[in-house]
């Protein structure tokens, strides 16, 4: 709660996350870069599937941050609707961008690659499904943020739906266990650790780091400017509202009319 | 899964999977860089 409260000062928090700006941003450049050299030039071909497994490296880290994503947006909303910590809804709001992007990613190259294992570019199935659902419900959440003129109230609208739409996180995880899908099984995150090969398990988690570092770095990024645009706009408020003054009334003081703003 | 896949070719899909990654999440990174520049040159704290 402490940390809490004292993150919630912008200027402070920009101060504490300013140097890891650049961090992060060079140690997402730099894992993805490793990871798809390793994975694309040395990790092996499947059994099975041969090299279509190559996709497996783009598809699995765009999933799980999707998800992540999302979770990290219902945590947030949950801070800024009980404590009223307007940072916390900042940083929703800012996740919904990359979130959605790794949501279409996944679908997207989930599809080519049921193409080529399945011999169909979609199917109805619980897993595909509900990752379909959840970028409508990122879309939903990001159109309500937009929607709504009134800030405050724009904050408390879509924390309300962030936190509702959570739901559908353990749905997505367990569909492959609850339903008979077409999607596989999970082999990484299993109550029996991972069914996959060290060789092919490095990479993935190379790939999911820099995916997650992206993240951790586009979030911040986006915070720091929504905090310095807010900035501008308290300073150039009390300009606009002198400026108008002395339209209004040549002869005057000077001093600003609140009613002329 | 129908029979192995083992040595066939799936250049273009594994390609086209991993440009059309690269090419989203650069191109939202490079929004949010373009947008924190255009506010920070503006602001000298």
């Amino acid at each position: 709660m402490k940390m809490l409260a004292f993150l919630a000062n912008p200027d402070r928090f920009r101060r504490l996350t300013g140097p890891a700006l650049p961090v992060t941003g060079l140690l997402a450049t730099g894992l993805v870069l490793v990871g798809a050299v390793w994975a694309l030039g040395f990790s092996p071909d499947d059994q099975v599937q041969g090299e279509a497994v190559k996709i497996m490296y783009v598809h699995v880290p765009a999933a799980w941050m999707a998800m992540a994503a999302y979770a990290f947006i219902a945590v947030a909303s949950l801070i800024g609707y009980v404590w009223r910590h307007s940072l916390a809804d900042v940083a929703a709001r800012e996740a919904a961008l990359p979130g959605f992007v790794f949501t279409l990613l996944a679908l997207v190259t989930g599809s080519i690659w049921g193409r080529i294992t399945w011999g169909v570019w979609w199917d109805w199935d619980a897993r595909m499904t509900s990752m379909l659902a959840l970028l409508f419900i990122y879309a939903g959440y990001m159109a309500l943020w937009r929607a709504i003129e009134n800030e405050g109230q724009a904050a408390r609208a879509a924390a309300l739906l962030a936190m509702v739409g959570a739901i559908n996180l353990p749905i997505i995880k367990f569909s492959v266990d609850f339903w008979e899908t077409l999607h596989q099984k999970a082999s990484v995150i299993r109550a029996d650790g991972p069914s996959m090969p060290a060789s092919m398990l490095w990479p993935l988690a190379i790939m999911a780091l820099g995916y997650t570092a992206f993240f951790a770095f586009h979030v911040m990024l986006r915070m720091h400017t929504v905090i310095l645009e807010k900035r501008r706009e308290a300073r150039a408020r009390p300009a606009r509202a002198a400026s108008t003054a002395t339209i209004s009334h040549p002869a005057s003081d000077g001093s600003p009319s609140g009613e002329h703003a | 899964m129908d029979g192995s896949l083992m040595g066939e070719d799936f250049t273009l899909a594994i390609t086209a999977c991993w440009v059309i990654s690269a090419l989203c999440l650069g191109a939202i990174a490079a929004w949010a860089v373009a947008r924190y520049r255009k506010v920070s040159g503006n602001d000298h704290d």
